[in-house]
């Protein structure tokens, strides 16, 4: 057990925070789904250029190839440093690059990764179906090969960023045969072509976005080290919102309230065990080859503590809670968006069963 | 280095205790009470393990080892529901180590002397008060007791305690006396302003609480894959299920965090403080929740037999640490910890 920085770690980290606080956007992002897509490939394109795309991609494919560590440290400042979020490039760069590294033909690998990795494609998820969610081996969109082509019937649903993307990594069922988890095919759709139909969901914050949470990693332990950073940031933003908005009693700031009060220092606590979770996730990977089942217990306590932490800042907030726009937006719109931290990318029932079952090995 | 799993020699350590400690101390010996129970028989192979003074330096017979490993054999211990007077040698140790009365330190670490708990019934601003009532945990082998607060720590002879009361306690795993001080001349005392041994109980019983969690989490989904009703064994109910997986959570949780503060006590990082605390909080969470969800997991036989040990266990360390709500504000008072370094 030891927890100190080597030198090279710690002039790695110099380095990062120095690059990230001088090529950072500037501006704010944009909300419109064209210009989020040009604002997010132009990060990406600068990001490559600076040579920190693909931080954990392997070098043979154009990635670093960084350490665990690295990674963390690369992700710690990236949170710390505020810089924008993988947005509509995260289906590309954490999931559809990554599966193509792995089971990808050459001529596969040689044209899409560079085109992920320098920020000229868009990716978006065609897993889930109207009825195929938890049950995703549910899904019934059809894949009929049909000479040179995939001939694709069905419908896909929750594609967030479908509307912008070139590509999408879709699961179809080509063998109706076979049991329910065999008899699926990972291909990769061409976004432009003909006879796909888009059609945008709201969703309960406004937004059409659903996005699958970027947790690609999160098996290793690093894929939850920014949103770590991030909530330790936004617990102590609301400590000082507490400190300025007036509490309960319609005297005191909020931080006089002996509720208030004890629920800000558990969510301290609280974020302060998830990024230890995340360094022990790291250390154990560091050991083994392949990730544990335990990342689940991370992405488990992450969703459910996210919620409680907007929670508490909707009873701080108190009367002010009931406005969307104006300086406590961040909070009101956060309590929103954040029902699908519980959501996407694994329910916590599915990700319970999981723990249940393959961390603990209780019988199915 | 970055790495938050033992090492093969703290491995090793933990390894001997809970070889030890799996053959000499099932959770089944305390169906038997107290007094008919022989604790003490664990004690001199606990001392020749080194666990007294396993942190003390080896020039008065210790080991030479850190905080980080007594927290990983104080987990063992917290596991195996070991009395809290091995904590409050272990404490007594170095009470009388850090204030040079080393003769006494070597024969607590030798374990040729006990300490209990004295735990103030009303709270201390400084040193105790003459004829203050303290609650003496599991103490009829003890000599002496220490009572550590109010930013100072002391030893003193269990006779330094009158009008002795025997009571009936909650956790009935061991024994409750209630006694008054009166002689106030400990035999070692040290000023804990800066906190050095509040932290390291504090650590420690945080260490006995992830044991608790971790157990608790165990004892529960081992029964829950061999308990069958309605024809098949009750964990592959999601009710049962999810419950489960919520204390493998909340274990992970605590496990991880106290490990983490551990490591910042040890290497006197500006945040030790901010940790231990989230530590504390974190496995007091974890072991309230794991060992009420073991009773119920356990159904009828949870309200009978064992799982209810580690309940009862839990209550009485959170009685070591004192009021949660100052934990809290504790907490609140340090500065956000800056994790770069």
């Amino acid at each position: 057990m030891d927890w100190q920085y080597s030198q090279e770690d710690q002039l790695f980290r110099d380095e990062v925070r120095t690059w990230l606080a001088e090529n950072k956007p500037r501006e704010i992002a944009p909300t419109e789904n064209g210009d989020i897509r040009q604002f997010e490939l132009a990060w990406q394109r600068k990001q490559f250029d600076g040579g920190w795309a693909g931080i954990s991609w392997p070098a043979e494919y154009g990635g670093r190839g960084f350490s665990l560590v690295r990674q963390m440290i690369w992700f710690e400042e990236y949170a710390q440093a505020d810089a924008p979020g993988l947005g509509c490039l995260v289906v590309a760069i954490n999931h559809g690059g990554p599966t193509l590294i792995v089971r990808g033909s050459g001529d596969q690998k040689a044209f899409h990764l560079p085109r992920i990795l320098k920020g000229e494609a868009v990716w978006c998820q065609g897993f889930s179906e109207p009825n195929a969610g938890s049950d995703l081996a549910g899904l019934k969109t059809r894949g009929e090969v049909d000479g040179e082509y995939i001939v694709v019937t069905g419908q896909k649903i929750w594609t967030t960023f479908g509307d912008i993307a070139d590509y999408q990594e879709l699961l179809v069922r080509t063998d109706p045969k076979a049991p329910k988890h065999k008899g699926l095919t990972w291909v990769i759709c061409d976004m432009h072509l003909p006879g796909i139909e888009a059609r945008p969901i709201r969703t309960m914050s406004g937004h059409q976005h659903f996005s699958a949470m970027s947790t690609l990693g999160f098996e290793r332990g690093t894929g939850y080290i920014a949103h770590g950073v991030k909530l330790a940031r936004s617990v102590e933003s609301l400590i000082e919102l507490a400190r300025t908005v007036r509490g309960p009693d319609g005297k005191r700031p909020a931080i006089k309230d002996d509720e208030l009060h004890c629920r800000l220092a558990t969510a301290r606590a609280e974020v302060a065990a998830l990024r230890s979770m995340c360094y022990a996730a790291i250390s154990r990977n560091e050991r083994s080859e392949a990730p544990g089942p335990e990342g689940s217990i991370i992405a488990l306590y992450f969703g459910e503590l996210i919620q409680r932490i907007h929670r508490l800042a909707m009873d701080i907030l108190g009367p002010l809670a009931m406005t969307r726009d104006g300086a406590y937006g961040i909070w009101t719109n956060g309590y929103l968006e954040n029902f699908r931290s519980s959501i996407a990318g694994g329910t916590s029932e599915i990700r319970r069963n999981i723990i249940g079952e393959r961390v603990l090995g209780l019988p199915r | 280095m970055i790495d938050l799993l033992p090492s093969v020699e703290q491995q090793q350590i933990v390894d001997s205790v809970s070889s030890l400690l799996s053959d000499a101390a099932p959770v089944s010996r305390l169906r038997k009470k107290s007094g008919v129970r022989d604790e003490m028989s664990m004690w001199s192979s606990i001392a020749n393990l080194g666990c007294f003074g396993l942190g003390m330096p080896e020039v008065v017979g210790g080991v030479g080892a850190t905080i980080a490993e007594e927290m990983l054999v104080f987990r063992e211990f917290g596991r195996f529901l070991l009395s809290p007077t091995f904590l409050s040698t272990t404490i007594a140790a170095h009470i009388a180590g850090m204030c040079g009365k080393q003769e006494i330190a070597t024969r607590f670490i030798a374990g040729d002397a006990v300490a209990a708990f004295a735990l103030p019934m009303t709270e201390m601003n400084g040193d105790p008060t003459l004829e203050q009532e303290f609650a003496l945990i599991d103490s009829d082998n003890a000599d002496y007791c220490i009572i550590v607060g109010a930013g100072r720590a002391s030893v003193h002879h269990v006779g330094d305690f009158a009008a002795v009361c025997v009571r009936q306690p909650l956790d009935d795993a061991v024994s409750l006396k209630t006694a008054s001080l009166v002689a106030s001349n400990p035999v070692a005392y040290v000023d804990d302003k800066k906190g050095q041994i509040g932290r390291k109980v504090l650590l420690l019983v945080t260490a006995m609480m992830v044991g608790i969690a971790e157990a608790s989490r165990d004892m529960a989904s081992n029964y829950a894959k061999v308990r069958e009703q309605f024809g098949k064994p009750i964990g592959t109910f999601q009710a049962i299920k999810h419950s489960c997986a919520d204390a493998a959570v909340h274990a992970e949780a605590a496990l991880c965090q106290t490990i983490y503060a551990a490591l910042r006590e040890r290497d006197r990082r500006p945040d030790a403080i901010f940790q231990a605390n989230a530590a504390y909080l974190i496995a007091l969470a974890a072991a309230r929740r794991n060992t009420s969800a073991n009773i119920q997991i356990h159904g009828g036989f949870g309200f009978t037999a064992d799982a209810h040990f580690f309940l009862k266990r839990c209550n009485l360390l959170e009685q070591i640490i004192g009021s949660t709500r100052l934990r809290l504000a504790a907490l609140m008072d340090e500065k956000s910890p800056d994790y770069a370094g």
